[in-house]
């Protein structure tokens, strides 16, 4: 009997009632495998932090703060020779339909949390503040797939209007094995289906890499493709991040 | 001609590092949200953290009060150290707003300075991001002797970011250095901020 009672957690995650998630060439929300979902990002949304960023990425919407350089809290975290990043990365308890917790960090906001860390320390000009702590917190109000790369991109507004010292800047977008097609930018709905999927995070000068996970299976030459995606589509993320910083700065 | 650059963006051509560039392969990179100014050749940051530097005029807030030495709370990454004057009456106490000249600058990026003075206790003392600094400043402290001027106030300026404010117009010159702080990016500030005070002054009476 108990083998027949299904979980409707299950059924998200098997393949017994998945939809058709590509349908005479296009994708569900009638997307092409290429094209990304509407973008639009606000910069210095937030007055009490140094610097802010507010995202809205299909139905995703994302707030992101920078606090810093300030003092380091507990003390002896401080490094004396550098500056030390503290990210966190949560959901709102309302953010999904499936439950997020009330409060705190579960495993996987903690280990987003420390991908998005080790993405911006390889960014930030870190020896520019020795013995100080730069704090970036992110928001995820309402999610629809994608939440970590969007996150990338909210975050990496809000640590250039704080004024923080960076290398490059920084945008993420993921790219998925969707029925077998290399899509850019999966939605939740073809991440629970999906083969593969495969965030990724770029810096704008150079396309040097700075996070890449993969869930599922794709081959190396699929991997291949999914990057050059990514980098095309890229363009377009870059493009409305400095649109978003420039706005701010209107008038010069 | 002045243009906005963000971090990443390459410098033109011929341009040397600056304190707010990085090079690679032989070009000058932007590290920060700024304006690039052609004429002067120099990169103006738009936003960030104040850069402690020997001779820089600091306002600040004793924090805590040892035998040799206080600590000053100047929003910056770590406190300052104030050695104490022996030769002087003035002797600090918790709390109080003192103004002062960095003398050296500690490893870790910690201000030290000797010898500070006591801001009178009626002032009123207000934050302003240390990036914006200079535009309340003005060139030749221009825009900080125009306010001065027309709302009867003595201003003490920080370049840590803390302003202290005392006289009479107290309130008008906040609200100009408020609008300093949010217009700081656009030109002809000056002759807005005159207008502004010249109109507040004529509602008044």
């Amino acid at each position: 009997m108990i083998s027949e009672v299904i979980m409707l957690s299950d059924i998200m995650a098997s393949k017994i009632n998945k939809p058709e998630l590509i349908h005479g060439g296009k994708r569900l929300d009638g997307r092409k495998a290429d094209e990304l979902r509407e973008i639009k990002i606000e910069a210095g949304v937030l007055r009490n932090a140094n610097g802010s960023a507010y995202l809205e990425w299909g139905k995703n919407r994302i707030i992101a703060a920078v606090y810093g350089p300030r003092e380091v809290v507990p003390k002896h975290f401080a490094d004396p020779n550098a500056a030390i990043i503290k990210c966190r990365y949560s959901m709102a308890p309302f953010s999904s339909l499936e439950e997020h917790g009330r409060s705190g960090q579960n495993r996987r906001a903690i280990e987003i949390s420390k991908v998005i860390k080790e993405v911006f320390e390889n960014v930030v000009l870190l020896n520019e503040y020795p013995n100080s702590e730069i704090d970036i917190f992110m928001e995820v109000l309402q999610s629809d797939g994608s939440t970590r790369a969007a996150c990338i991109n909210a975050a990496a507004v809000a640590l250039a209007s704080a004024g923080i010292p960076m290398k490059d800047m920084v945008y993420g977008v993921s790219v998925g094995k969707v029925d077998g097609e290399i899509c850019v930018d999966v939605d939740m709905l073809e991440d629970n289906y999906s083969d593969a999927d495969m965030p990724l995070a770029i810096s704008h000068r150079d396309d040097r890499i700075l996070l890449l996970q993969m869930d599922g299976d794709m081959s190396n030459e699929e991997v291949r493709r999914g990057f050059d995606m990514a980098v095309v589509a890229g363009k377009k993320i870059k493009e409305l991040q400095r649109e978003a910083l420039l706005a701010v700065y209107k008038g010069v | 001609m002045k243009t906005v650059v963000l971090p990443g963006d390459a410098m033109p051509e011929g341009l040397a590092g600056t304190h707010y560039t990085y090079m690679s392969a032989g070009h000058a990179i932007s590290k920060v949200v700024g304006v690039y100014d052609d004429e002067r050749k120099e990169i103006m940051p738009l936003e960030g953290a104040w850069h402690p530097r020997v001779g820089n005029s600091i306002v600040g807030v004793v924090a805590s009060v040892d035998r040799n030495t206080c600590s000053i709370d100047l929003r910056h990454s770590s406190y300052g150290v104030l050695i104490n004057d022996r030769m002087s009456r003035y002797r600090p106490r918790v709390g109080d707003v003192i103004e002062s000249v960095v003398k050296s600058i500690e490893r870790k990026n910690v201000p030290v300075m000797d010898r500070a003075r006591p801001i009178e206790e009626s002032s009123w003392l207000v934050y302003v991001k240390p990036s914006k600094i200079p535009r309340v400043l003005g060139r030749n402290n221009s825009m900080l002797r125009q306010i001065e001027e027309l709302t009867q106030t003595r201003i003490i300026v920080g370049l840590n970011g803390f302003v202290a404010i005392s006289g009479k117009g107290i309130n008008p010159a906040v609200a100009s250095i408020r609008k300093i702080e949010s217009e700081a990016h656009t030109p002809g500030l000056t002759d807005r901020i005159r207008e502004m005070l010249l109109s507040i002054k004529e509602y008044d009476k």
